[in-house]
């Protein structure tokens, strides 16, 4: 039982963030507070939280029963709570961060789609792709988010 | 009888027409000589040029095909070191594995003679797991919540000891050995756009990284990982992308510069980068492997190919 109270290998600790070990890295070289025997506390991990700017965007088990629209509504709506109107962005992997396999691939490729066609923006951030909503699509996307309607809901039901 | 006038005229224009042609035909047939002998000297110029030109077509021909020759065997030998190399450090690693675990478990029988010292550690052991369990349930009262963690980082300090002693990495006592990463950008002849770095450790540490140990190899991952985004760091490229690559089994890190302006002494600053790989590193120290860096030239690595 005393390993449970060890500090975390750096995969551990990737493991919880829900990151990859390589971008866990990549956000601890921003400054200061490696941990040289790469090991890692409470403490280190809430400083990466923080410095990589990570956020948990669904709960366990929700999106697990989705369709592609419900789920395209959820995340949309959540642009709009955070206000992640550009040039406010927010981490490409905070949008999956939490969800299963299944909700996951689909919000994938939504999220793709919704890129290609301009309602979504990305561009490379100091950490990660970097994602926000095109300032034009805003009523377009209210007006998804309320009625599941519009282009946007268009876009959904080909993807 | 004296001729006539005219007759005499015709004659003397006949004898100086004879001596005019005479003379002309002779320059004549002394031009056409020389330009015979010209013609024969062009002639042969033009067949020494056509067998020079012949020659170098067949100089150029082997020099592309000692460039192809040298950048094969290049590359061959690159990966043959490579793979020994990832053989070492794999060695190694499975030791330094088996050792961590010995030496674990030789702290916990360390403390567990000494009399009264296990029941001390399982109660501590079991009241902060217990503690650090409340934290996580979401009905706990805010007000309770400072108590618990102060509780919480009491026993936690008295444990320190214990599980700082099972972190230790054991020295396996082996003789020195070096393990080279490789270093190349591209393309040859013009400013590095992209920089490879070739790690000898298995392509799999990286992909299936939640399902093996964190190893040596694992570890030399992570330690280059962070030498990078220092030096990207360093250079001003922090958003430069990056990918991992398999290179015959081996790990391969592809850092893209074609959009930053890259400096004119990348090849300096990566080494040093690397070097740093070794600077706080106790696993490698106890596993005596050192690392070493190598830049290959651009003319000797293809890194198109390379992929």
């Amino acid at each position: 039982m005393i390993e449970s109270l060890e500090r975390l290998t750096l995969p551990q600790a990737a493991t919880r963030l829900g990151l990859h070990p390589t971008d866990l890295i990549r956000i601890l070289a921003a400054g200061e507070g490696f941990p040289p025997n790469l090991r890692f506390d409470p403490s280190h991990l809430e400083m990466i939280r923080r410095r990589g700017g990570l956020q948990v965007w669904w709960g366990e088990g929700e999106g697990q029963d989705s369709d592609p629209l419900d789920l395209s509504r959820r995340l949309m709506r959540r642009f709009l709570e955070h206000q992640l109107i550009e040039p406010e962005m927010t981490r490409a992997d905070n949008l999956f961060r939490g969800l299963g396999v299944r909700p996951h691939t689909l919000l994938r490729k939504i999220v793709n789609t919704l890129i290609q066609k301009g309602v979504l923006v990305s561009r490379m951030g100091e950490f990660t792709l970097m994602v926000g909503l095109r300032r034009e699509q805003m009523d377009n996307t209210r007006s998804f988010v309320e009625t599941g309607t519009g282009s946007i809901g268009e876009m959904i039901r080909k993807t | 009888m004296n001729q006539p006038a005219l007759a005499q005229a015709l004659e003397e224009l006949n004898r100086w027409r004879a001596t005019v042609e005479s003379s002309v035909l002779a320059g004549l047939d002394s031009v056409e000589a020389e330009e015979a002998a010209i013609q024969r000297s062009i002639a042969e110029l033009e067949r020494q040029l056509r067998a020079l030109r012949s020659m170098r077509e067949r100089q150029t021909r082997q020099r592309d095909v000692i460039g192809q020759e040298l950048k094969a065997r290049a590359w061959q030998a690159v990966l043959t070191s490579l793979t020994e190399d990832r053989a070492r450090l794999m060695e190694r690693a499975a030791l330094l594995q088996q050792a961590m675990v010995q030496a674990r478990a030789d702290v916990l029988e360390g403390v567990r003679e000494v009399p009264g010292r296990a029941a001390e550690l399982d109660g501590l052991v079991t009241e902060a797991v217990r503690l650090r369990e409340r934290l996580q349930t979401p009905g706990l009262p805010a007000y309770s919540r400072p108590g618990v963690e102060a509780r919480l980082s009491q026993v936690m300090a008295r444990l320190q000891p214990v599980l700082e002693a099972m972190e230790q990495v054991p020295d396996l006592e082996l003789e020195p050995a070096g393990v080279g990463v490789v270093l190349a950008s591209g393309p040859a002849g013009g400013p590095p756009q992209l920089l490879l770095l070739l790690l000898p450790v298995p392509y799999a540490a990286c992909t299936d990284w939640n399902s093996r140990p964190d190893d040596i190899a694992a570890r030399l991952i992570w330690r280059t990982t962070l030498a990078i985004h220092r030096m990207l760091r360093r250079i001003g490229a922090t958003t430069a992308p990056i990918r991992l690559i398999e290179v015959e089994g081996n790990l391969g890190i592809e850092i893209w510069l074609g959009d930053h302006a890259v400096p004119d002494d990348l090849q300096e600053i990566s080494l040093e980068a690397i070097q740093s790989v070794q600077e706080d590193a106790p696993e490698l120290v106890a596993a005596a492997l050192e690392v070493y860096s190598f830049w290959l030239a651009p003319e000797l690595v293809d890194l198109e190919e390379g992929r």
